[in-house]
């Protein structure tokens, strides 16, 4: 959980990363040392939202955004 | 429409937005046969149907130039497609921020370096073969302004784009004289959504129009003239040379935003 909050932290704040988070999420996955349920969670649910992210974000939607993130993470994780 | 290219196959690494769409655009404008390959498919997609407006030989193959196995199979792609390589536009790229020198994490180093960096590398190695089968080629590497600058809140990226500079120059020694010309563009500011992420906030982009000489940042279409030149035949007499395309602001003191 804490790795996958961490991901989306540096996306919503860094348009180069969100970028390896969306393109090369394998990436991603080895760089955290993912299981294979958090793997699912990069590849699949935050992928799609990362692609509807606003370029860039702006700071004062920073609060909002991961907290939007962290429940998209809590649904993924409790299905 | 003037045939520039006519008949020339071009890949453009990092073809789906921004430059890379520009060029893909121009260079089916002038007659190439267009190879677009990014790792970003649905953007590349649009580059695909915007440059079929102008032309039909153009093609897509996905690719993360990191991956050597992927770089194989994009050139290999593209013999099967068109049979020959006579332009690699390298401009696949990440701007990620990053702390001061001694809180940059290896992986934030690795993931920046491998993009910027080894998929040039990578593209040029996997390129260079072909081109001199065929008798020659031409290669534009385009690194940006943090090549020459410190940029501050991207030490990798500087680096990164300093050494595709220096990629570029040390290949050009190894490859003029069998007929590969290999170049560098450097651009400055460009109204690229790369650009428009890397800014944090769409105000301190609009500020950095404010401050540039010209009053505006570059346009894509502007930079893609500059690699046009540098594939064309006119251009001939060009290798190892380092153009760069910042509006002025160089000189003016106020290249970064």
């Amino acid at each position: 959980m804490d790795k996958l909050i961490d991901i989306v932290n540096r996306a919503i704040e860094d348009y180069g990363f969100r970028q390896i988070a969306q393109w090369s999420p394998e990436d991603v996955v080895q760089m955290w040392d993912l299981t294979n349920e958090e793997a699912g969670v990069v590849t699949g649910p935050i992928k799609m939202a990362l692609d509807n992210l606003p370029i860039p974000v702006e700071p004062d939607d920073y609060i909002m955004e991961k907290a939007r993130f962290k429940q998209i993470i809590e649904k993924a994780l409790s299905t | 429409m003037t045939d520039r290219l006519r008949n020339k196959v071009a890949i453009i690494v990092g073809g789906a937005t921004g430059m890379g769409r520009a060029t893909a655009v121009r260079f089916v404008q002038e007659g190439a046969l267009v190879m677009i390959a990014d790792r970003n498919v649905s953007e590349m997609e649009k580059t695909l149907q915007l440059s079929r407006h102008h032309g039909l030989d153009v093609d897509q193959v996905a690719v993360d130039v990191s991956k050597w196995d992927q770089v194989e199979n994009m050139v290999d792609t593209t013999i099967q497609r068109y049979g020959r390589i006579d332009v690699l536009v390298n401009l696949a790229a990440i701007l990620m921020l990053t702390g001061p020198l001694a809180e940059i994490e290896e992986r934030q180093w690795d993931m920046i370096m491998d993009i910027n960096l080894k998929g040039s590398f990578f593209t040029m190695k996997a390129t260079i073969p072909y081109m001199i089968k065929t008798g020659g080629g031409s290669i534009i590497n385009v690194a940006s302004s943090a090549a020459i600058d410190a940029f501050t809140r991207s030490l990798p990226y500087n680096v990164s784009k300093a050494g595709l500079k220096h990629l570029t120059n040390v290949a050009a020694g190894q490859y003029t004289s069998q007929g590969i010309r290999i170049n560098c563009v450097i651009p400055g500011s460009v109204d690229t959504p790369q650009a428009r992420g890397s800014t944090q906030s769409s105000e301190s982009i609009e500020n950095a129009m404010l401050r540039h000489p010209m009053g505006r940042i570059g346009k894509p279409e502007e930079l893609a003239n500059v690699i046009l030149f540098l594939a064309s035949d006119e251009a001939s007499y060009i290798s190892g040379s380092t153009y760069i395309a910042d509006g002025g602001a160089q000189n003016a003191g106020r290249r970064n935003y």
